[in-house]
This record gives C-alpha cells, structure tokens and sequence, in this order.
C-alpha cells in the first residue's frame, strides 16, 4: 500500500508472474482518499523461485515505487489482531534518548558510535546497553527531567493509537530505552503496557548501571508474550513495530513483524515494511481497513 | 470536471501472470485503477477493474483496441462497460 498514482498494480504483479506465483484472490482499492490499497492471496507451490527470495524482490519493487508491504501466511492473516507493540526510539519518538542523555554528561561521540553499531546489529544489544550506561555514570537526575520534556512523540501517533484502540487493540511500548521517557510515553498516548530498562540513581545522580533484568530483543518477545497470555491470544494475533536491529527477535516471531523506517538489517528480514511515518499505511497494513474484512470474508 | 471510469472485465482459463500482462498495458497509457477485483473460480480467471481514464478520455479508444488485442492473445475474453461517471 502507498500513495495512489498509475503502474503499481502492473509493477507488484510483474514481479509474481515473472516468478510463476499465481494470484488467486486480489481486491484492490482507495483507502483514506489517497492510498491505494492492494491484497492479493498467492499460491506460490509453483513459484520457480524460494518464498524468501521472492519475498525479497517484491520488497525491492515496492520500496522502487513508494509502497509498503506486508507478506502474512493466509492463516494468521484471516485470525484477527489483538495485540500491538511498538519499540520507542526512532519509532514512536523521533531520538535516541541515551544519545540525548550521552549529550548531556559529555559522551555523545562514543555513545552515539555504539548506538549506531547496535542499531545495525553489530554489536550485541545488552552489551552495548551496558557499555552507554557506563558512559552515563555521574549525570544528575535532573538532567533526566529536561530530557523527558524535551521528547517529541512523532506526529499523528496519537491519532493511530486512539483509532487502534477503536479497533480494539491492546497497545504495548517494549523498549530498550529507559522507563524515565517510556512511562512518559506510554501516559502521553494511552499505551497499556510498558516495559523498559530503569537506570540507577544513588544521591541523585546516574551510577552508570542498568538495575535488575534488562530488556533486551529475548526479552522484548517475553513482553508480548505476557501481554498475548493476559489477553488468552497466540503470537499470531500480535503485532510488533521497530526499526532496530534489537527489534528483529520479535519482528520475525509475531504473527506480523513490521520494519518501521527501519535498519537495513530490519528491512530485510522484517515479513512486513514500511520506509514512512505516514501512519495510515501503518493503519492499512494492520489491516485496519474495511478491505480486509472483505478479503477475509472471500479467503 | 466529473471524473470519467471504465470498468473492464477479463474471464478466462487461469494461469501465472494475466493480472500482470493485463494492467501493465493499463499502467503503459498512464491510467489508474481505482478498484480491482479478481478471482480464480473452479480454475476460471475473472477480473474486473475501475479504470479512471479522465485524464484522456479521448485516448480510450486505443487502450480498448491495445487491450482486445492482447486479450485476443492471451486467450481470454474482455469487455468494457463505460460508465461516464462513477
């Protein structure tokens, strides 16, 4: 799905049938007056091709052409989703918090050089968290309190979140960023649950430490599975939103992952991406939209 | 200026790729498809599509015949239902 213009039909099916899927069912149309909206059921038992790879190349096409994608096994796409979760920095807020917190006790070069090799996966991520917080140790807790006010939620989330909730999503913040900033979030937009690293604070200052078990991307997955047990659904009724390479182990275990503006390393490996913050899309690839409905109806 | 549409309607024996050749010829006069529908029934294709074609009305006629053409081609059948508006 994407902004409406002429060629995309012919551009996303090219690729199928160069490949020898064969479509079954499509219905396409324009959703929210300006995105078109394409859902297609495909047999690949003929593909000439792996999935994977075909996967892979439709993804190339469609980011050529603006489009997001969303590629579901027709099973978890018919079982209704209950569950969302988003990572927080650079997906729901527009910075990295550590780098803000990194600027204030003077190490942003060398917290900002582990956040981007972590964020690409190249360095294992809670072993890079403990490496920033290391580099956070003697900055006062007020500094925490600017930073927290200074956070921008990116626009039309609210918006996304309260049609969501309309829909009757649960809504969950999993982040490797700091509870300070997350619970802030989390009351601003109406989340309903939580989960987040605490940093120390001994006399009013940070000691550098991350305290007890910290959210990591094993423990982001655990967060949805609390959530997915309390509300009595499967992984394959959840959703999960990030960007980065710590947000991969969910991505790739929930009934849809989505690469939101995301990593390369996220990109390709995410069942579901998206390179806009045009929420909407986001909104239509959930599946938020009377067209799926109909699709489901058919499938 | 009211927005002018044609639906066009393809039925024939289903294999890979009649969607594609089909809109590709559609996307090569610049038209937009506003709607898409398409099933595969006891292995018998059917599509039908909302095509917008304000943008040169008077260019129709030879999307029509490019299309008759192809579909003559591809071994299944087209029609054309004009709608004026929609």
């Amino acid at each position: 799905m994407g902004r409406d213009r002429p060629g995309i039909v012919a551009a996303i099916t090219g690729v199928l049938a160069r490949f020898h899927a064969n479509i079954l069912k499509t219905r396409a149309s324009t959703v929210f007056t300006n995105l078109f909206v394409i859902i297609m059921l495909v047999d690949t038992a003929h593909a000439t091709i792996p999935i994977g790879d075909l996967v892979n190349i439709l993804k190339r096409s469609c980011d050529g052409i603006g489009m997001a994608l969303a590629v579901e096994k027709s099973a978890s796409y018919k079982c209704g989703k209950r569950i969302i979760v988003f990572d927080l920095d650079g997906t729901l807020i527009d910075q990295e918090v550590i780098e803000e917190l990194a600027k204030a006790a003077g190490t942003h070069e060398e917290v900002k050089r582990i956040t981007a090799l972590a964020m690409d996966g190249k360095v294992e991520f809670l072993q890079a968290l403990r490496q920033r917080v290391r580099l956070l140790e003697g900055l006062p807790v007020s500094k925490m309190d600017e930073i927290r006010d200074s956070i921008k939620i990116l626009p039309s989330v609210k918006e996304l979140i309260e049609t969501l909730k309309e829909a009757g999503f649960v809504i969950g913040i999993v982040t490797g960023g700091f509870d300070f900033v997350a619970n802030y979030v989390c009351k601003k937009i109406g989340a309903d649950y939580v989960f987040s690293n605490s940093l120390v604070v001994k006399n009013g200052i940070l000691t550098g430490e991350v305290e007890g078990e910290m959210v990591g991307p094993e423990a982001k997955l655990m967060a949805i599975k609390t959530m997915a047990n309390d509300l009595g659904v499967g992984l394959e009724s959840c959703v999960a939103v990030g960007d980065g390479a710590n947000d991969l182990f969910m991505i790739e275990r929930v009934g849809l992952g989505v690469g939101f503006k995301a990593k390369m390393v996220v990109r390709e490996k995410a069942p579901a991406v998206m390179n806009t913050d045009d929420m909407k899309i986001l909104l239509a690839l959930v599946g938020c939209i009377d067209l799926k409905d109909d699709v489901v109806k058919r499938i | 200026m009211p927005e002018t549409y044609i639906v066009i309607t393809v039925v024939g024996p289903d294999r890979p790729g009649l969607i594609s050749e089909i809109t590709s010829v559609i996307a090569d006069f610049r038209y937009n498809i506003e709607d898409l529908d398409q099933v595969v029934m006891h292995d018998i294709f059917i599509l039908s599509l909302l095509v917008n074609i304000s943008p040169d009305v008077v260019g129709y006629d030879k999307l029509r015949k490019k299309l008759e053409y192809r579909c003559n081609e591809l071994g299944v059948e087209v029609t054309f239902y004009y709608t004026g508006g929609k």
